[in-house]
């Protein structure tokens, strides 16, 4: 069923890969060729310069840093190879080193008002990662329209990662997710609901290298609160394994395996079991661009009845993203568009020999720009396409257009 | 006959002329890097010969010895592009480097005194790098570290990169990957106190100096904010801390498709729709 969207998610994947990959070697041989020159004249400024600038492009900061450290020990009092070379560390994560040079910097009294602040800036967030508990998330506030249903009704959104350090050698952390939605549609429409759910666990590096797999055992609770009038409302608890590990500076693939129960608070159905997998890969052919191919399949079953309701899910999604720089005057400076689009067949067994399978597919698109360093405006439209078979020769199809607008904050 | 024997002779003579090219050539060893920065000079000592003074742009060989002053410092880049940096009154050892065509080998040297920061190339990527003190081994892999052999005692501190380890001269064997991670014969110390560090730096570096702005490399890592991102490993890898997260998907908005009922074309069988 999913053969042709994954055949063209591979095909445009693999498009977008070659240039880069190519583009990759041709810097990879440019920089080779100027290392050869720099053995011969290690004090040449255009040379270390290509050299430090190929470096970066090929996300080496450490070459780069190697050849800032050389300027600098031939240009001691060069403040701005020093800021540089701080940065150059601070991307590497060695945050003591490069508030090191920070400090050296800000010192010597030779920075531009410019890079007083750029200096200021990065040393309050080397402090802030360098503490031994983080955390970051983001706040929506939005407006949703169904046009076809003609639905309406404004949602809220959040989430908060937080990162204990517990201090060993090998950076194990113990990682809190908590996330929660709620929309309310206007009188007349059964669609409110709210769900909510804590995820809580050690993460570990298995291979004990810096950029090694991340496995993270966890337990998650979670609720489902819906309209009264058709529905049943949920408590949840789950035990899980999420698995996440970058190949190389582009991709990366994770999993995610739970399995838990659902009871039933209210309502007329009973408690469920459930059980998920998730298997994804992003593909980052920039530090600005993010491409993420997921799949999902699960099932929920009802407890302790003679004809159980049995739903399975399968789910395939391509998500993009990619960050810009707008370049207008009197606009924000940072902007995001993203898209997907997603392939999703559900199938229920109401348990007397009645079979209900949704197959839906949704695209969309939306626009996020910051209008202050934290504050964002997005805009998003989708499209859905829904076709039900009830069983008993009895389908159904659905088309339907969902606008979305939100303010966002992101901490 | 006798153009055979002229012929022989001949040949005989180019062989000798040849070897004669050749084995000064074979006995000169092979530059693994150069001398890259010195202040004021450093000294090495190759295998089978007298001291000499290394200055910028000098080639370094395999099995050489190599120490600064009491007030020099130094930098040596080597073919695979690993840095070392000599503090005052360092002396090491080259005593292995091996650069493949295809970027396999390996890379060791000895660190009799003093401090040194190794910031590696391709070598230290595919396998550990070593750095041997009298009391300890220092394995670097895909990774930048300080290390500093002072009475009698190694420590050195994880700069960045995939894992640190240390082995003791009595076996035991310690690793980190924290950036700023220190490790001593004793095992894993925790993170590198900024004093410390400080000093470190200033040893092997200088004192900063200021009052000179200077340009810039131009590099291409001056962005004026920092990345919202998180540290990227010497070979360009990173985690996604995004990749559990939730977007805000059309499932937190409805479960089923808002239904008014009318909207859906619907077709029926024989039996009535449900």
């Amino acid at each position: 069923m999913f053969r042709s969207p994954l055949l063209a998610v591979a095909a445009a994947v693999a498009l977008l890969a070659t240039p880069a990959l190519a583009q990759s070697g041709d810097v990879a041989a440019q920089r080779q060729a100027v290392f050869q020159q720099l053995l011969s004249d290690p004090a040449n400024r255009q040379l270390m310069r290509d050299y430090a600038r190929l470096s970066v492009q090929m996300r080496d900061f450490e070459a780069a840093a190697a050849t800032l450290e050389r300027l600098l020990d031939l240009e001691p009092d060069n403040s701005s190879a020093r800021v540089e070379l701080a940065i150059a560390y601070f991307s590497l994560g060695s945050y003591a080193v490069a508030e090191y040079h920070l400090a050296a910097a800000q010192a010597s009294g030779a920075l531009s008002p410019d890079q007083v602040a750029q200096v200021a800036r990065y040393r309050e967030e080397a402090a802030d990662r360098g503490d031994s508990s983080d955390y970051s998330g983001r706040l929506e506030v939005g407006y949703a329209w169904a046009e076809t249903a003609g639905d309406s009704g404004a949602f809220l959104s959040g989430a908060i990662d937080w990162r204990i350090d517990l201090g060993d050698a090998h950076v194990t952390q113990w990682v809190t997710e908590v996330a929660f939605s709620s929309y309310d549609p206007s009188d007349g429409s059964f669609n409110s609901r709210s769900s909510g759910r804590v995820r809580t666990g050690p993460e570990f590096r298995v291979s004990r290298d810096a950029y090694g797999p991340r496995l993270q055992p966890y337990v998650e609770f979670g609720f489902l609160t819906r309209d009264p009038i058709f529905f049943t409302d949920f408590n949840t608890w789950a035990v899980g394994l999420a698995y996440a590990n970058p190949v190389n500076e582009r991709v990366t693939v994770y999993a995610d395996l739970s399995v838990g129960r659902e009871y039933a608070v209210n309502g007329s159905f009973g408690d469920f079991d459930f059980h998920e997998f998730d298997l994804g890969v992003t593909y980052r052919p920039s530090r600005d661009t993010r491409f993420r191919l997921s799949g999902t399949v699960g099932e929920r079953t009802e407890r302790d009845t003679s004809f159980p309701i049995d739903t399975t899910e399968a789910s395939v999604r391509l998500s993009a993203q990619h960050a810009f720089d707008p370049a207008f005057q009197n606009l924000p400076n940072r902007w995001v568009v993203g898209g997907y689009a997603q392939a999703a067949v559900v199938t229920t067994d109401f348990g007397f020999g009645s079979e209900t399978e949704i197959d839906r597919r949704s695209v969309g698109i939306w626009l996020r720009a910051f209008v202050l360093e934290d504050i964002y405006l997005e805009a998003g439209t989708n499209r859905i396409l829904e076709e039900t078979d009830f069983g008993f020769g009895s389908t159904a199809s659905r088309d339907e257009a969902i606008y979305t607008l939100q303010v966002g904050w992101e901490f | 006959m006798m153009f055979a024997k002229k012929t022989m002779t001949a040949a005989a003579i180019l062989t000798g002329a040849l070897l004669a090219i050749a084995l000064p050539a074979q006995g000169q060893a092979q530059n693994i890097g150069t001398v890259a920065s010195t202040e004021p000079t450093l000294s090495g000592t190759p295998p089978g010969a007298g001291a000499r003074t290394l200055v910028l742009g000098t080639g370094v060989v395999q099995d050489e010895t190599i120490a600064s002053s009491a007030s020099g410092r130094g930098q040596i880049l080597f073919a695979d592009q690993t840095t070392l940096s000599m503090a005052p009154n360092t002396t090491i050892v080259l005593d292995r480097f091996v650069f493949n065509p295809d970027g396999s080998g390996q890379m060791g040297l000895q660190l009799t005194t003093g401090a040194l920061r190794f910031i590696g190339g391709t070598l230290s990527r595919g396998q550990e790098a070593t750095v041997t003190t009298p009391t300890a081994t220092i394995g670097i892999r895909g990774s930048s570290a300080l290390v500093i052999y002072v009475n009698g005692e190694a420590i050195t501190v994880f700069l960045a990169g995939e894992r640190l380890c240390l082995t003791s001269s009595s076996g035991q064997r310690a690793c980190t990957s924290r950036q700023g991670g220190v490790l001593t014969e004793n095992g894993y110390q925790g993170v590198v106190n900024p004093d410390f560090l400080q000093q470190l730096l200033i040893l092997i570096d200088g004192a900063p100096r200021g009052g000179g702005g200077g340009n810039g490399l131009g590099s291409g890592v001056g962005n004026p904010n920092p990345s919202d991102r998180g540290p990227v490993s010497t070979t360009g890898e990173e985690f996604d801390p995004e990749i559990f997260d939730d977007d805000f998907t059309l499932d937190d908005l409805f479960e089923f498709l808002p239904d008014d009922f009318f909207s859906s074309e619907e077709t029926c069988g024989s039996n009535s729709c449900l």
